[in-house]
């Protein structure tokens, strides 16, 4: 016969064991409690409601699925920001690369001096340029200098009219 | 640790998570998603889960720890420590609180966070007292002294309330 009485007075210094608790729990519930511990009972029943309690079954699965849904898009969150982070660093490569020029096999990082190469460069052409065309400048020189020349010709048709008009008179 | 093996130790631990958050917050919504938050946080570390020797005692341990924060976020101006009071119920207001269990329940809640956390950890979930030293951070004499505390308590008010209905009926 298990002593109520010597239960409840551990029960209340916690100095009862899983075991004996139990018992308590198995007595409270059933319908043999004694009067004098009635107003200990609704205590085990409070308890014995809390322990059957349940996450609601709905949430359950939403928790589950909202889990699942949560990391999956964390996986998506994290490669599309790993994503950006590669892109973002070829970018800047990219960037880098531009701010490069190679001349005649030499690299040449800053771009004043690439600058500087290429006025030079363009200064030489034009220097060839001004040597190749200036024969033909020449040429349209001679051209001017020869007009007179075909206007010999006009004069010389104006010179021949003059003389029959002339013989024509006499 | 893997998807089965998380969904199996974890997941299972589910509705004792949901019952420690709710006795703590107060509120059945916020402890769906302090559940669902702990579950976020304990897969996104599963790999270091492997290690742990008591997975469920961690677990209460986490969840507790997640909902005293959350207080403290949510009322940062209530030390989530502080006793309160129960109210003993006035002899003439006695007849509308006539379901005792919700008395009980409304008792074990107007107890220090603590004590609270600690009676349903015994009594509700059955945890032993190293466990349950284990979860509050406490050791086993301070756990066992806070449980004793929290049980006499509940007691106490118990008898008083008799006391109160032997005097206002008479029926004794």
């Amino acid at each position: 016969m298990v002593d109520i009485d010597n239960l409840l007075a551990k029960y209340f210094n916690a100095t009862s064991t899983i075991v004996e608790e139990v018992q308590l729990k198995s007595y409270f519930l059933s319908d043999n409690v004694k009067e004098q511990h009635l107003a200990y009972k609704s205590l085990f029943e409070v308890f014995n409601d809390e322990s059957i309690q349940k996450l609601p079954h709905n949430n359950q699965k939403k928790t589950i699925q909202t889990t699942k849904s949560l990391l999956w898009w964390s996986r998506i969150s994290a490669s599309g920001i790993a994503a950006s982070l590669v892109l973002g660093v070829w970018l800047m490569n990219t960037n880098v690369s531009a701010d490069y020029a190679y001349v005649n096999g030499q690299r040449f990082d800053k771009k004043e001096i690439v600058e500087q190469l290429a006025n030079q460069k363009i200064e030489y052409v034009n220097e060839l340029l001004d040597r190749t065309l200036k024969p033909v400048n020449e040429f349209s020189s001679v051209r001017e200098s020869l007009k007179p020349i075909h206007s010999i010709k006009e004069t010389d048709h104006r010179l021949n009219d003059i003389k029959l008009k002339i013989s024509g008179r006499y | 640790m893997n998807n089965s093996r998380f969904d199996k130790q974890i997941l299972d631990l589910s509705d004792m998570l949901f019952r420690l958050a709710r006795s703590i917050l107060k509120n059945e919504a916020e402890a769906q998603d302090a559940v669902q938050d702990l579950h976020l946080k304990m897969w996104e570390k599963r790999r270091e889960l492997s290690v742990v020797e008591n997975l469920k005692a961690f677990s209460m341990r986490s969840m507790r720890n997640l909902c005293i924060d959350k207080l403290r976020h949510y009322k940062d101006d209530v030390d989530v420590e502080s006793d309160i009071m129960y109210d003993a119920p006035d002899p003439y207001k006695h007849t509308e609180q006539s379901d005792t269990v919700a008395r009980i329940k409304k008792m074990i809640d107007a107890l220090p966070e603590l004590q609270s956390t600690i009676i349903r950890l015994r009594d509700v979930e059955g945890f032993e007292l190293a466990e349950i030293a284990e979860i509050t951070g406490l050791n086993i004499n301070a756990a066992t002294v806070n449980l004793s505390r929290a049980r006499q308590k509940i007691r106490d008010q118990i008898l008083l309330e008799n006391n109160i209905t032997e005097k206002h009926y008479g029926r004794y």
